[in-house]
């Protein structure tokens, strides 16, 4: 069940094409598998989540930039029901909020196979797939880091704490 | 700059509709019936009012005051539809005080109605609808909103301080002590800790019973100028202080889950009424959630930072505790119609006056109201008194 207020009809999922457009390469690059972000012309922020002004220093624009699409886990919660809604069973699902290592933080999804024993402070990485069992195209949620790519990971780490 | 605001503006009149259930009503009616109860309180009338401010939740009323004005028949000089949702009436009187200080009005109302759980309806599509531009990168991911984004909080603020759910428990079982002495309280019967720890969580780690009450109810109060207050039928509850800040909207947004805005509006509101925390008799304040109320004691400064849990342990803010808080039940126990910050300053209203029968603090000078709107996003504090406090 989708709370998103355009939970579609038929299926699959879709952003209105305002929104859409709003942050165009956000959504483009995350259908690659990538993580971008906008950098501030001016005082060279990036900022999350995407919008043409800069919430630091009220600059129009930013150029956008890839980012490594690792960080940390800043906080979570387990969603086990949602309040007041015909549904009373819901599979639970994590909500984390995590701090990227380029230092933006973002609300997502922690999508791992296991998600008994999320911890604060857990190291994480991008994956890219669609919402849920919606059909549509693929947007940013995060998993564990695996061991196979924790050593490029390891840097990026100690370099941004 | 900010001592001739002191005193210079009182609460006259204050109400509170019956609350629960409410059919067959609408927000618009609940908020006039409200209004009339309060003038009345005041001893004043519509044909009185000259400013009108007020709001409704989940954009019930496209356009609050306007609608609500011709309703009650008022032509106001000056009106205020600020909608920052729970906190929205204690940010009015702050506008109120500096309209009427200004000259600009003289009687203000203010006033709230809501029929959300009779009607059953909290439109998806309203605040959290796409229009909002944290939808497409917060409600995305379905959490919901607000109790998971006040979970987030409550999360890390056990993961930095320890704080325990066991602690946040003390909260819904104090108010149901305060709503046992409350006749128009919604749930009275009491609750244990263990109660409150043994019911579902929703978002980890809150559970149902750190979750505000879904009802029906109405408020307004009625501010005028002290000069004009003393001339009243009710003793003048004086607005010492104000304060309102906003840091973030989104939960994304907000720098740090364990510290609000609060700690500036509070700072105001106090600086303002030339006092401090501990010049408080009665402490209102929002309790959407468990962690909402940890969140403002810490960043009011009735204790540090962290120090919440602590604070909280042993049912201190019970009756007959040190320190009476909610007193009304709050939004735990009495009521929680969609924005609680009215019922916050009705009940503080009583407590200065002295009128709060069974649930009565003896000796009652000072109040402070703290109010929170959206996910921790929206503060805003007032510090009350008095004839004793000016």
């Amino acid at each position: 069940m989708s709370l998103f207020p355009s939970a579609p009809a038929d299926g699959v999922f879709s952003l209105p094409p305002d929104v859409a457009a709003d942050a165009a390469p956000y959504w483009e690059a995350a259908a690659r598998g990538e993580l971008q972000l906008q950098r501030c012309l001016s005082c060279q922020k990036l900022r999350y989540y995407p919008r043409p002004v800069c919430p630091y220093c009220g600059t129009w624009g930013g150029d956008w930039e890839r980012l490594s699409g690792r960080g940390t886990i800043y906080s979570y919660t387990r969603i086990r029901r949602i309040p007041n809604a015909m549904a009373g069973s819901l599979e639970p699902f994590v909500i984390v909020l995590v701090d990227l290592d380029e230092g933006p933080r973002m609300l997502t999804r922690l999508v791992d196979a296991d998600i008994s024993d999320v911890r604060i402070g857990e190291r994480v990485q991008a994956v890219f797939q669609p919402l849920g069992d919606i059909a549509g195209p693929a947007i940013p949620h995060f998993v564990r880091e695996s061991p196979a790519t924790r050593g490029s990971a390891g840097q990026s780490a100690s370099q941004h704490g | 700059m900010s001592a001739p605001l002191r005193g210079s503006v009182a609460i006259v009149g204050a109400a509170d509709t019956a609350v629960g259930r409410l059919p067959d009503r609408t927000p618009v009616s609940v908020a006039a019936e409200a209004s009339v109860k309060a003038l009345a309180d005041a001893g004043l009338s519509t044909k009185d009012v000259d400013a009108l401010f007020g709001t409704f939740a989940f954009g019930a009323v496209h356009m609050p005051t306007a609608v609500l004005a011709e309703y009650l028949g008022i032509r106001p000089m000056y009106v205020d539809s600020s909608a920052m949702g729970g906190s929205s009436f204690l940010s009015h009187v702050g506008h109120a005080v500096l309209a009427i200080t200004a000259g600009v009005c003289e009687v203000a109302l203010i006033a709230y109605g809501s029929t959300q759980l009779s009607r059953r309806r909290r439109d998806p599509r309203g605040p959290w609808g796409y229009d909002e531009p944290t939808a497409p990168y917060e409600i995305l991911y379905d959490i919901p909103l607000p109790v998971g984004g006040y979970a987030l909080a409550a999360q890390r603020h056990m993961y930095q301080y320890g704080t325990t759910s066991r602690q946040l428990a003390e909260l819904p079982v104090a108010a149901r002590k305060w709503a046992a002495l409350n006749p128009a309280a919604y749930r009275r019967e009491p609750l244990t800790i263990d109660d409150v720890l043994a019911s579902p969580l929703l978002a980890d780690p809150l559970h149902v019973l750190d979750v505000c009450l879904l009802t029906d109810g109405g408020g307004a109060i009625v501010l005028t100028s002290a000069a004009r207050a003393r001339h009243l039928q009710r003793p003048p509850v004086y607005v010492l202080g104000f304060g309102e800040h906003q840091v973030n909207f989104g939960i994304s947004q907000m720098p740090d889950l364990t510290e609000t805005a609060a700690v500036l509006s509070g700072k105001r509101a106090f600086a303002m009424a030339g006092m401090t925390p501990a010049d408080i008799d009665v402490a209102e304040l929002y309790d959407s959630f468990t962690i909402t109320v940890l969140l403002a004691l810490e960043d009011l400064g009735f204790c540090k930072k962290g120090e919440g849990g602590a604070f909280l342990t042993g049912q201190r803010t019970a009756p007959g505790g040190p320190f009476p808080l909610n007193t009304s039940g709050g939004g735990l126990a009495y009521c929680h119609p969609g924005m609680f910050g009215m019922f916050l300053m009705t009940e503080a209203v009583q407590q200065i006056r002295g009128t709060a029968g069974d649930r009565q603090v003896a000796g009652v000078e000072t109040a402070v109201t703290h109010a929170v709107g959206g996910y921790l996003s929206t503060h805003a504090t007032l510090v009350l008194g008095g004839e004793s406090t000016l």
